[in-house]
């Protein structure tokens, strides 16, 4: 949103020539040397019922993103889209700063604002150099819980919200996901994360206001801190001013299961084909995300090669045209989904689908081998670690929870996998009932009683 | 009072809201205000603004019914003139009715452009 201007950044122009400065007096600069402390990451849950989390790495940047436990899940049928307006409208006035304040006071300070929201959490990043930060908190807490969403400039940036969904009519890999949701749930998780285009003229500055009022509330929200002192912190969190109290109940999403099929004329077909997976809390959600990399989460490890993965060891040769296929894994609050993406020519996608159902069958009853055990526990290990070493992955991480920040204790829990626990969550979702989704031309498409037959 | 219920309405929330400070006829405006004649025409001070790029701006800010009361007091003060009379006296326009409804729009807008102009001329960063 914003970038970093010349005028701003005396760090970066004067940090060079003084490093060659201080090379020129070696033994000068060796007795000022001094390793900073590492430091705890420290959490306190304060009287409103926010949590502030924070681990202080002495980076010149610091990092805040207040994460609010909501998403498209707290939508109800009315409010569809909602979320997504609130991510597209982030920038728009608040109590104390106007639309153009907002972008221009960020800018100044070469801070950078993202808002990335999920189904079950809107996360508001605020990057910025460390002694901005202060500076930047005052504009992210306004934000966050005082925008004045005046319907004026919502109808003004209503094209954005357009523009958005454009892009996204573009994206079969994003819509499909959504479908399967939609075909897999009821209730809650089977909201979209884009708002559905006949409910754009619906979503006014009153229901947005509603919408807030109802989840944005201080319960919900956690600050989390990568690079800033946690004392300082806990200061800033006096400004996000949320309403307290209990949040409205949960809608509690169901796994239902059912066929969706989105016809066009496009001839690369994607297909989404799940099954019920497992919450974030079960035991068993650590076996789910192996199951996932045992059939290969990742299309290739290795770039341009044709992937080492079960799946497409056995489900590509099935295809005269290029196909791809891929497992995935979600675990939410209540349940979970576990499934696999097939993108293929729609000649060939019926053949791929069917390969697809009997491979599922193929594993449940025979099992992985214990290599591809091992090997599904090396990717899952690697993308765990991978994750902990972004900041934003581990700002996401830190918001669950400082347990979920320890990578050595991450990497032991995944050995700790048995191979059965597995095996038996494969034959779990095998025997269990499926959703599919799928767009482009499906001709050639099976419906989903047929697959399974 | 269709041409002027929601403006009132709106008025009071604004005044509740803090963002204006009693009615459009305070101090001097108080005391001309009998001896204006818009109030005969059943108009509101706020209704005079004469429009430019800040009111046009400031209009599309009001609530829809707000517009369309102001659209109504103004065609029914142009039909009067054009046939040479006023309201009846029990309809004229009461202080406490002169509702400043579009002021805080334009101070809004001002305000906003005035932001613009000092960014770019340097005065804030």
């Amino acid at each position: 949103m914003a970038n970093v201007t010349i005028r701003n950044t005396p760090l970066l122009l004067n940090a060079i020539p003084r490093r060659f400065a201080s090379a020129a007096t070696a033994s000068q600069a060796k007795e000022n040397k001094h390793s900073l402390p590492k430091e705890p990451i420290r959490v306190t849950k304060l009287e409103n019922g926010v949590v502030v989390a924070s681990l202080e790495n002495h980076s010149p940047v610091s990092r805040i993103a207040a994460v609010v436990n909501t998403g498209s899940r707290d939508e109800t049928q009315e409010q569809l889209g909602a979320s997504h307006a609130l991510r597209i409208f982030s920038n728009l006035a608040t109590r104390n700063f106007s639309n153009f304040g907002v972008s221009r006071n960020l800018d100044q300070i070469g801070a950078e604002l993202s808002v990335t929201s999920s189904r079950e959490s809107t996360t508001y990043l605020l990057e910025s150099i460390r002694n901005n930060a202060a500076r930047g908190v005052d504009i992210l807490s306004e934000i966050v819980s005082r925008p004045e969403l005046r319907f004026w400039e919502i109808d003004d940036a209503r094209p954005r919200l357009e523009f958005d969904l454009d892009s996204y009519d573009q994206q079969n890999e994003l819509r499909i996901v959504d479908l399967i949701h939609r075909a897999a749930f009821k209730n809650a998780l089977s909201n979209p994360l884009y708002a559905p285009r006949y409910n754009l003229g619906n979503l006014s500055s009153e229901l947005l206001e509603d919408f807030r009022r109802t989840n944005f509330t201080a319960n919900r929200l956690t600050l989390v801190g990568l690079g800033i002192n946690h004392d300082d912190l806990i200061r800033y969190a006096d400004q996000f001013r949320l309403p307290t109290g209990q949040s409205a109940s949960r809608q509690q999403a169901k796994y239902y299961g059912s066929e969706l099929r989105d016809e066009n004329l496009n001839d690369l077909v994607h297909v989404a084909l799940a099954a019920e997976g497992v919450s974030q809390s079960s035991k068993d959600a650590l076996a789910s995300s192996l199951a996932s990399h045992a059939f290969g989460s990742v299309f290739n490890r290795v770039k341009y090669s044709n992937g080492a993965t079960r799946l497409s060891k056995t489900i590509l040769p099935l295809s005269n045209e290029p196909a791809a296929v891929t497992s995935f894994n979600a675990n939410y609050t209540e349940t979970g989904l576990f499934g696999f993406h097939l993108v293929g020519n729609k000649k060939e996608i019926g053949k791929l689908a069917q390969g697809l159902t009997k491979e599922i069958a193929q594993v449940a009853k025979n099992g992985f081998t214990n290599e591809e055990i091992t090997r599904a526990k090396n990717s899952l290990k690697l993308s765990l670690a991978d994750s902990l070493e972004t900041s934003r992955g581990f700002i996401n991480a830190l918001a669950r929870g400082p347990n979920h920040t320890d990578v050595n204790d991450l990497l032991k829990s995944v050995d700790a996998v048995e191979a059965n626990d597995v095996n038996a969550f494969v034959k779990r979702v095998a025997s269990s009932k499926y959703s599919l989704a799928a767009t482009g031309n499906l001709t050639e498409l099976p419906r989903l009683e047929e697959l399974r037959a | 009072m269709a041409h002027l219920k929601a403006t009132l309405a709106f008025g009071r929330k604004l005044v509740e809201t803090g963002v204006v400070k009693g009615s459009a006829s305070q101090g001097l405006n108080k005391a001309l205000f009998p001896l204006s004649k818009y109030l005969k025409y059943g108009l509101l001070t706020d209704d005079l603004m004469k429009e430019n790029e800040i009111v046009r701006e400031a209009l599309r800010r009001l609530p829809g019914d707000v517009f369309h009361e102001r659209q109504f007091r103004l065609t029914r003060a142009i039909n009067l003139s054009s046939g040479k009379s006023v309201l009846p006296e029990s309809e004229w326009t009461t202080a406490e009715q002169d509702v400043s409804y579009l002021k805080p729009f334009v101070e809004q807008v001002v305000n906003e452009q005035k932001e613009r102009d000092d960014w770019n001329a340097g005065k804030l960063h």
